[in-house]
């Protein structure tokens, strides 16, 4: 292990992958800061502009963007009650309390360190737990590979917000989409309508930045709030008591994080409730959540930040992406030639543990932005979003040029006008992308597993790897259909 | 209740408009050869995607009429609440940017899509506008097509 570390290291502390670190960052937790633009659609965004980097630069940038967003996420819920992304909606119930009493620099200042411990934690899980799946990983075979997929697509509809059947209506159309365009086994298209741009499919990259950039300008632009910012932040660093109260939900929240962030369907999110809940209920004072209880702020902004680094675990070592931004980074190492799965570690040594390493360094270099510089990202609230969103738009329009393919900007242009509808229309679009993403690989491993059983379904129930990941889907399914169980998945993200 | 109320129409709506996708999908993966489920074809992943679609967007047509029982909602699209100038002239902008591309070329086009969003869909002064449009437009045109070496539309300028 001290072999990689070292190598991972002598990877990651290279100057340009420094600095592409420092830049995804510090990205990262502009994105973070503000409010309506998640990660999704910021790696969507800078895409592009990894293509012509070496992939693990690319990927540490990409990583660093990710992570910085769930750093960045609670500055906006503390100061203006306002989540800047998704994992950080909880925040919100006791950050913006803390700072309604003049805690604003305790709340902020504990919810970096608390992102910090947990960043540090989940890298050190992370070298422990990837090597070992990986090296599980390689008894896979086609039939494991499908069932697992299948797996992880289930989860992410189960956990996914809102209506499970709505949600499975938006994995099927994701399939089916991912199905358009030449299949190379049987040698010829499909729903390609005779239009020749869908040939090669539909390309991931504008997909998702039309669904997460282009719809979430548009959702912004159709009603403007005013922003109300706290300006008052003192006293950054908290005081002994507040550190005291904080350092065991800070490891609960790491702990429950680093486990719910291996899961597919937005662990970030799902740890924050989780992690939230259970300080709550184990509290001797429970009646002081949502009023400015700094464990409420510490548990779930440590919970993001661990999942937010351990959802790199099943995307590295199964290639199997949890949420729409992993899809997106899923894209990028294709992209770039290597493809995820447990022959990463073996076959593109250098990026696995060059990536492992900068989140490392990523976590130090995030707790300097998020604590010294904070004024900085208050200032960045202040940013009038008349100019800000042109440039979000032009950033989306330019990078869907990166092939000269205007059809590439029209996908965009038409799945931002369709994620807009969606969120009208109460649709998750994080369903849809994972298993457009997916299905090229599950249809692959699907007829790869046919081909090697001679057509028999039987071989997807007779590995055991795949009977339990196909028995797990079962479980899924009576859990949602089945009354007594069906409220149990709401709570997640409804408390 | 407002909100259960919000969403019956909305499902109905949806459910409908995603019968027809999956019969268009239906319809255009049959037409690619299905094979069996020994040896699928190249149509029938796609095929048994689209049928599940459609049966699951049924079932949600049925539970939303079944839910709706005669109550009113509130529209989706509530244009009184929201600016939906802004939206429409953006997205005029927005279509409009590819159509412009290959006439204007890259640098004149960015540069007509900035000062278009900065003056008419959250007017700001013209000195404002031009210089923001001006700025955006050099900063694209290091990052995109000096640094990452884009290549992009001239135009009929040749600019």
């Amino acid at each position: 292990m001290w072999d990689h570390l070292a190598y991972g290291f002598s990877i990651a502390s290279k100057p340009i992958n420094l600095l592409y670190c420092f830049l995804g960052c510090f990205y990262g937790t502009f994105v973070g800061v503000l409010p309506g633009f998640g990660p999704a659609a910021a790696i969507a965004l800078l895409l592009p502009i990894t293509f012509g980097m070496p992939p693990e630069s690319a990927i540490i940038m990409l990583a660093g963007i990710y992570y910085g967003a769930m750093y960045g996420g609670s500055t906006t819920s503390i100061l203006v009650n306002i989540p800047g992304e998704a994992a950080s909606v909880v925040t919100c119930f006791d950050g913006y309390q803390m700072a309604k009493q003049g805690k604003a620099g305790s709340a902020l200042g504990i919810a970096a360190i608390g992102s910090f411990i947990a960043g540090t934690l989940a890298v050190f899980g992370l070298l422990i737990v990837a090597p070992w799946l990986a090296n599980f990983a390689l008894q896979f075979g086609p039939p494991e590979f499908f069932s697992l997929m299948v797996l992880g697509l289930t989860i992410v509809v189960y956990i996914s917000f809102g209506s499970v059947l709505k949600a499975v209506i938006m994995g099927c159309l994701g399939v089916a989409l991912g199905c358009i365009g030449w299949d190379y086994v049987a040698g010829n298209t499909r729903i390609t309508f005779g239009i020749e741009y869908l040939y090669d499919g539909i390309p991931a990259v504008p997909v998702v930045m039309g669904l997460f950039g282009i719809s979430e300008v548009l959702l912004n632009l159709e009603k403007r709030q005013k922003l109300e910012v706290f300006k008052e932040v003192k006293n950054i660093w908290p005081s002994l008591k507040d550190f005291r109260e904080s350092i065991l939900p800070i490891l609960r929240g790491s702990g429950i994080g680093f486990f719910l962030g291996l899961l597919p369907g937005g662990g970030t999110i799902t740890s924050t409730f989780a992690s939230y809940s259970v300080e709550k209920k184990i509290s001797k004072n429970p009646e002081k959540f949502g009023k400015g209880a700094i464990e409420g702020v510490a548990s779930p902004e440590s919970a993001n930040n661990a999942a937010a680094q351990s959802g790199f675990i099943p995307l590295l070592t199964l290639g199997i992406p949890i949420s729409p931004a992993f899809a997106l980074v899923f894209a990028a190492l294709l992209i770039h030639g290597i493809t995820p799965g447990p022959l990463l570690l073996s076959k593109a040594p250098n990026v696995f543990w060059g990536v492992v390493i900068s989140m490392y360094i990523g976590n130090i270099i995030l707790l300097i932005l998020n604590l010294p510089l904070i004024k900085m990202w208050t200032k960045v609230l202040e940013i009038p979003y008349g100019l800000l969103f042109p440039l979000i738009l032009i950033f989306c329009l330019v990078g869907a040029l990166s092939d000269n393919k205007v059809g590439d900007v029209l996908v965009m242009l038409i799945f931002g006008v369709i994620g807009y509808l969606m969120r009208k229309f109460d649709y998750e679009p994080a369903p849809m992308v994972i298993a457009f993403i997916l299905t090229p690989i599950l249809e692959l491993n699907l007829r790869q597993s046919l081909i090697l059983s001679g057509g028999s379904f039987g071989i997807f129930f007779t590995k055991p790897i795949s009977l339990g990941c196909l028995i797990s889907v079962g479980l899924l399914f009576l859990l949602s259909i089945l009354p007594k169980f069906k409220i149990i998945r709401p709570k997640l993200g409804m408390e | 209740m407002a909100s259960s109320m919000m969403k019956l129409k909305k499902d109905q709506i949806s459910s409908i408009f995603l019968l027809f996708v999956a019969g268009v999908i239906l319809i255009s993966s049959a037409e690619a050869s299905l094979g069996s489920f020994r040896e699928p074809g190249a149509g029938l992943v796609p095929f048994l995607a689209a049928l599940l679609l459609g049966i699951f967007s049924l079932a949600n047509l049925i539970l939303s009429s079944l839910r709706q029982a005669g109550e009113k909602e509130k529209p989706i699209f509530a244009f009184s609440e929201m600016n939906w100038k802004n939206l429409i002239m953006t997205l005029g902008a927005l279509f409009a940017f590819p159509l412009l591309l290959s006439v204007l070329g890259f640098n004149l086009t960015v540069f007509g899509f900035m000062l278009f969003l900065a003056k008419a869909v959250e007017p700001r002064r013209w000195v404002i506008a031009v210089l923001f449009a001006l700025s955006t437009t050099i900063v694209c045109y290091l990052l995109f097509v000096y640094w990452l070496k884009f290549v992009l539309e001239k135009g009929i300028f040749g600019i």
